[in-house]
């Protein structure tokens, strides 16, 4: 009852009353007042609000159960309608919006228990039986597994013998018409299962039938699953392009023919490389470094060339200090610097550090003039190269001269390029030591399998070759821009003998941008291309048929550009113009090509897993692609065109930002591709119902094509280079001494140039600026150091070497840099591929890319940008949430 | 068994020091030793802890039964025996040591003899499996020292293995690291390693106890563990 | 004992040619560390009482 005071003093709120009480109970009406005093006089609202808060209560009431208990209501909002903005008050009308829009929202998606337990039962037998299936399909699969392993392992007795080999070796093969018979009888196996026409059912049940193998060999080791496997690949991808040439072409329409023809020569393109690709990785030589004579009077004396042309001195001093510490007799042992720049602070290095400086009056046909014109004034008997940032181990010669003194015609061996630094891709994308980088493929496994067929080729630096070979074949080529290739293929024709050796003994600096990068791609590939031109390894005598196979597919690698840019744009055709480029229906393309695709992905996984992750070479050959289609084109029809541009080695990069220019191309595919997705969704909604599982399929490629885009923009955002000395990981031991003669067991974790880091087992006591004796060991010696700590934590010491003197700094590459084990943890520190892991990670860079174009978007697009998405977050903010899942302790 | 002699080139490159380090890591790692003392000086107690009060030792007994009685076991389960006050004669001294093989559970252990650097070593007489360790320092007199000591060797004939080994050594000492590298490549009895110079070596006397015990995380300690383990190559031969 | 004889008996600190022996086969035997003969003949240059032994040893072995 409401006293006679309050009825005076409210006239308003009097005919407020009344006309409530027309409306609603007196019970309610009382509420409603009682409430709005409370909200009125407590909270402060103001008149409106206040008024209209019971009456939202009321309503929300009808969909939701509230409890009568102020706090009680608090938190069932909060539960019920998370999406609202708070605090509520200030935005009282989008929140009554939101609000409106999640009450429909709850009524029609509300969870009733009864409804709860009949899904909960569903569900419950939909993962039982589910499990069931998967049991089954496991103890199949196990089954499978053991009788592979059967068969395959026979060759566990003979562990040594790798399984190509006892292949290779058999005696069955002995007997030149057993060879030809067995060999014919495969062709024609072949050919049968390659050329024969299945129905679609039955494809899809041999498809499935060699999935199945595919997947119980995963856990099988061994080289002879791995030439399973490579079979059944070969198998299925000629199988698949055998549909292609002759089930899907449409030679009806003739835009259709012209772009599915296109298509389809990329796709020969790409099962051309694998297959070559399969053969020229089936066996690893892996050879191993020979002893040599324990007489040093019988060793050869070796010439080691370091040209260089604009790079800095600090970039020269520790690879000249490194080589003049090889370990080689120094009656025997000759460096000398080969200034294409003529500068005299050079010459003064040179003298002071006692090597030789050899210049030349003009530069003519860069680095291999430049070691041409050396060659005049040299008399070694062989010549090691490296390049002025490749600093070599001590044992480098030790480890490679021996092949050179087993056989005579050996004219060169090769060692891997090793980067102590990351390369653009890891510097720009942060996964540095966390994926294997780029060059990680070649040096790691395809120039191991090259060496297999006798075809390895010099790569430019790290290697050491014999002088009367190259006397032989008139120097070093330089009639093509990758002289290294070209001097190689030269001296095999010759009838040489060339080797690999896999274990890294030199490491140097990795290209500094993207755009150095890809400087360095074109001119590999405009190399390659006029190779192909010039001195094509199809045709000439001198080489084996092995030999001509895996440098054609050296060189096919980099006419990737067209094919590339093809597999980029091709699902495009179908979306923008109706074009089916691959003319066959749905079901036929999906049975076909995803399963082919799987397989063969399986397979390179397999192969290539510790050397390259999956998906990546998609995303390295996209990068390229466009810059290397120009140069690598312009080649093949005249190969003296264009000119020679030196990689930079050493700049830095100072500030972080994102290099638009180079990334034009992957901007404009992403669009075409963004749009094209755009386009076939609408399509699909208002298009004609028999296209929608082409359609489908094309815009999963395209999105596919997308996320490769994605990860390749995102490349291009150069990161910020803060050290001008590169830091570099190690582990190995060695000793300080404090100033107070006690001494401590250390383990380096880190060095640079000038300084070292340290870890120690035991909490010390060092603080910054203590003076230490730093104790290094180069095998037997030992070298003492004086150093500064500049930073210090629990059981890790930053130390600092200052002003040390050239005899000091020589010794510190030794025992740092130079020594034998520094770069053997290159290989060791990525586990195996794992495809599906590997995609993600793709995604995630691919996600990085997309939000580093608008981060770094250009000034006048930035307000746009930042407008769109705060428009978008807010239309998002009004889209019905599902209420919080409270725990039900019943 | 296997005896081990060490004997300092010249007096003061701290012979007895690494006697005691040598005896605590070969017990560390399960092998049974036992420590003479030759010298006079008689400080090898010191090392083992052994009471400043206790000086006699196995010169001042009469008889093998009497020696019996000095043979003190330290903390780390070594067994060592101290000179005592008496200077003995030559006779006395190899008769000591021809003793020696007398002991019980000889047969496995290592008999490490510490001896002093005025008494040369074709005094003792000396078996075939016997390896001499000469301690030098890297300076000019060792150095001095060394080659009269090689052309005494080549002139004799000498059944025993003889190593010199570096200690107290410092790198950052142009002299020590200049000539260490000319007597690594110049001298095959040199040892391949040294013993660094740490001031826990010195330290750990005054302690009572052994560097191994006083630092373990220093570089003595793998030193010492490095000397070991080279010898035991030696012996294996 | 055994510890000890597991342990290279050169040296505990690590050393680089044993690594990369035990990495990738052939025996660290195989390597010759290589004498800086030029190091040697100037530090018996430089202290005059390593010259003189030098010399009285060249001179004997010579008789």
């Amino acid at each position: 009852m409401i006293s006679f005071k309050a009825l005076h003093k409210h006239p308003f709120q009097n005919t407020f009353r009344l006309v409530l009480s027309l409306l609603f109970s007196e019970k309610l009406v009382r509420l409603i007042l009682f409430k709005f005093h409370g909200y009125f006089n407590q909270h402060r609202m103001n008149a409106i609000e206040a008024l209209l808060m019971p009456f939202l209560i009321i309503v929300s009431s009808l969909f939701v159960k509230i409890s009568v208990h102020k706090r009680n209501i608090r938190e069932s909002i909060s539960v019920n309608y998370p999406h609202l903005r708070q605090p509520y008050r200030n935005h009282p009308y989008s929140n009554s919006i939101r609000f409106i829009l999640q009450s429909v929202f709850l009524t029609f998606v509300k969870k009733t228990t009864k409804k709860r337990a009949t899904k909960e039962k569903i569900s419950h037998h939909f993962y039982d039986s589910v499990n069931r299936l998967f049991r089954q399909f496991r103890w199949f699969d196990l089954k499978l597994g053991k009788l592979l392993r059967r068969i395959l392992s026979k060759s566990k007795k003979k562990p040594k013998q790798s399984a190509f080999y006892s292949i290779a070796d058999a005696r069955v093969w002995q007997n030149k018409y057993v060879k030809y018979i067995v060999i014919a009888f495969i062709l024609f196996l072949l050919t049968i299962f390659i050329t024969i026409p299945f129905s679609l059912e039955a494809q899809a049940i041999f498809i499935s039938f060699i999935l199945l193998v595919a997947y119980s060999l995963k856990r099988i080791k061994g080289q002879m699953a791995t030439i399973v496997m490579i079979t059944l690949s070969v198998t299925t991808s000629s199988r698949y392009l055998w549909w292609r040439y002759t089930e899907t072409l449409n030679w009806d329409d003739p835009l259709a023919l012209a772009l599915g023809a296109g298509l389809l020569l990329a796709e020969t393109y790409a099962w051309l490389v694998l297959i070559l690709g399969f053969f020229q990785t089936i066996n690893p030589l892996e050879r191993k470094p020979i002893p040599l004579p324990r007489n040093t009077d019988l060793w050869p004396t070796v010439d080691v060339y370091i040209p260089t042309y604009n790079e800095p001195l600090s970039v020269v001093k520790p690879t000249t200090l490194a080589a003049l510490s090889i370990d080689w007799p120094e009656d025997k042992l000759n460096v000398y610097i080969l200034d294409d720049g003529k500068r005299p602070e050079f010459a003064d290095f040179a003298k002071e550090v006692g090597v030789g400086y050899l210049t030349r009056p003009d530069n003519n046909h860069a680095k291999a003039g430049n070691m041409n014109s050396a060659m005049r004034y040299t008399h070694g008997e062989y010549i090691a190269i490296f390049d002025c940032d490749h600093v070599p181990a001590r044992s480098f010669l030790q480890t490679t001269m021996g092949q050179f003194l087993k056989d005579s015609k050996v004219c060169l061996v090769q060692t891997p390029h090793h980067f102590f630094s990351a390369d653009p891709f890891e510097r720009n994308l942060n996964n540095h030591s966390q994926i294997p980088n780029e060059n990680m493929l070649f040096y790691g496994l395809i120039q191991d399998g090259n060496d297999m067929w006798d075809a390895t080729f010099f790569c430019g630096s790290c290697a050491v070759l014999k002088r009367e070979a190259l006397d032989n074949i008139g120097g070093f080529a330089f009639e093509t821009v990758t002289e290294d290739a070209h001097t190689a293929l030269r001296m095999q024709r010759a009838g040489y003998k060339t080797a690999y050796i896999n274990i890294p003994q030199a490491a140097g600096l990795a290209t500094d941008s993207l755009s150095a990068h890809i400087g360095q791609r074109i001119r590999w590939a405009r190399g390659m291309a006029q190779i192909f031109r010039l001195d094509n390894p199809l045709m000439g005598k001198g080489l084996s048929i092995p030999q001509r196979l895996c440098y054609i597919n050296a060189m096919l690698h980099f006419l990737s550009g067209i094919p590339r840019i093809v597999f980029l744009t091709a699902p495009l055709a179908l979306i923008y113009f109706n074009a089916y480029i691959i003319y066959a229906p749905f079901l036929a393309i999906f049975i076909y090509v995803v399963p082919t695709l799987i397989q063969i992905k399986a397979t390179n996984s397999r192969i290539q897993g510790k050397y390259r992750y999956s998906f990546w070479g998609e995303v390295y050959e996209s990068v390229l692609a466009w810059y290397i289609l120009k140069p690598t084109t312009v080649a093949l029809f005249n190969p003296n065109k264009g000119k020679f541009n030196v990689t930079e080695k050493g700049g830095l990069n100072d500030e972080e930002h994102y290099d638009w220019g180079i990334s034009k191309p992957y901007l404009i595919l992403l669009a075409i591709n963004l749009l094209g997705i755009v386009f076939g969704v609408l399509r699909l909604i208002f298009g004609d119902p028999s296209q929608i599982g082409v359609l489908v399929i094309s815009m999963g490629w395209a999105l596919y094509n997308m996320i490769i885009l994605g990860a390749a923009v995102a490349v291009a955002a150069e990161a910020r280079q803060v050290r001008h000395s590169h830091r570099i990981k190690a582990n190995f031991p060695a000793g300080i001494r404090l100033a107070n003669g006690h001494t401590l067991k250390v383990r380096i974790t880190d060095y640079s140039d000038n300084g070292v880091g340290i870890e120690t087992e035991h909490a010390h006591l060092c603080r910054v600026n203590d003076k230490i004796e730093l104790l290094m060991s180069r095998g037997d010696k030992q070298f003492s150091f004086t150093t500064h700590v500049c930073n210090t934590r629990n059981k890790q010491i930053g130390l600092t070497l200052k002003d040390l003197s050239l005899e000091k700094q020589r010794a510190f590459i030794q025992c740092t840099f130079s020594r034998a084990d520094a770069w053997l943890d290159w290989q060791n520190n990525f586990r195996h591929d794992r495809p599906s892991y590997s995609f993600k990670e793709v995604q995630k860079t691919s996600l990085r890319g997309f939000s580093n174009l608008l981060f770094h978007a250009p000034r006048p697009l930035q307000p746009t940008i930042k407008l769109l998405t705060r428009l978008v977050m807010y239309i998002n903010s009004f889209i019905p949430k599902k209420p919080i899942v409270q725990n039900n302790y019943d | 068994m296997q005896r081990i002699f060490l004997k300092g080139i010249k007096g003061g490159t701290g012979c007895t020091a690494i006697v005691a380090n040598l005896a605590c890591v070969l017990k560390k790692s399960g092998v049974h030793v036992i420590a003479v003392d030759l010298d006079p000086k008689s400080d090898l107690g010191l090392h083992f802890g052994l009471p400043w009060k206790n000086t006699q030792g196995w010169s001042d007994a009469e008889n093998f039964n009497d020696i019996l009685t000095c043979f003190y076991q330290d903390s780390d389960g070594i067994i060592f025996l101290p000179h005592g006050e008496k200077t003995p004669s030559n006779t006395a001294l190899n008769e000591l040591i021809d003793n020696c093989n007398k002991l019980d559970n000889v047969q496995n252990a290592w008999v490490l003899f510490d001896c002093p650097s005025h008494i040369d070593i074709s005094n003792y007489t000396l078996h075939k499996d016997d390896i001499v360790i000469e301690l030098v320092n890297c300076d000019a007199v060792c150095h001095s020292l060394i080659y009269r000591r090689l052309q005494k060797l080549k002139k004799t004939e000498n059944s025993w293995h003889h190593f010199f080994l570096v200690n107290r050594y410092n790198s950052s000492s142009e002299l020590e690291f200049d000539l260490f590298s000319l007597w690594q490549s110049t001298l095959p009895l040199m040892a391949p390693f040294f013993i660094n110079s740490d001031e826990v070596i010195k330290e750990s006397t005054a302690y009572r106890n052994v560097a191994l015990n006083c630092a373990p995380y220093s570089i003595a300690n793998d030193d010492f563990e490095t000397l070991a383990g080279w010898l035991v190559s030696k012996t294996a031969l | 004992m055994q510890n000890l004889i597991s342990k290279n008996p050169q040296t505990l600190t690590s050393n680089d040619i044993a690594n990369l022996a035990h990495r990738f086969g052939g025996k660290s035997e195989d390597y010759i560390e290589i004498v800086n003969t030029q190091k040697n003949m100037q530090t018996i240059n430089k202290y005059a009482l390593l010259k003189e032994i030098d010399n009285e040893l060249a001179s004997i072995t010579s008789r």
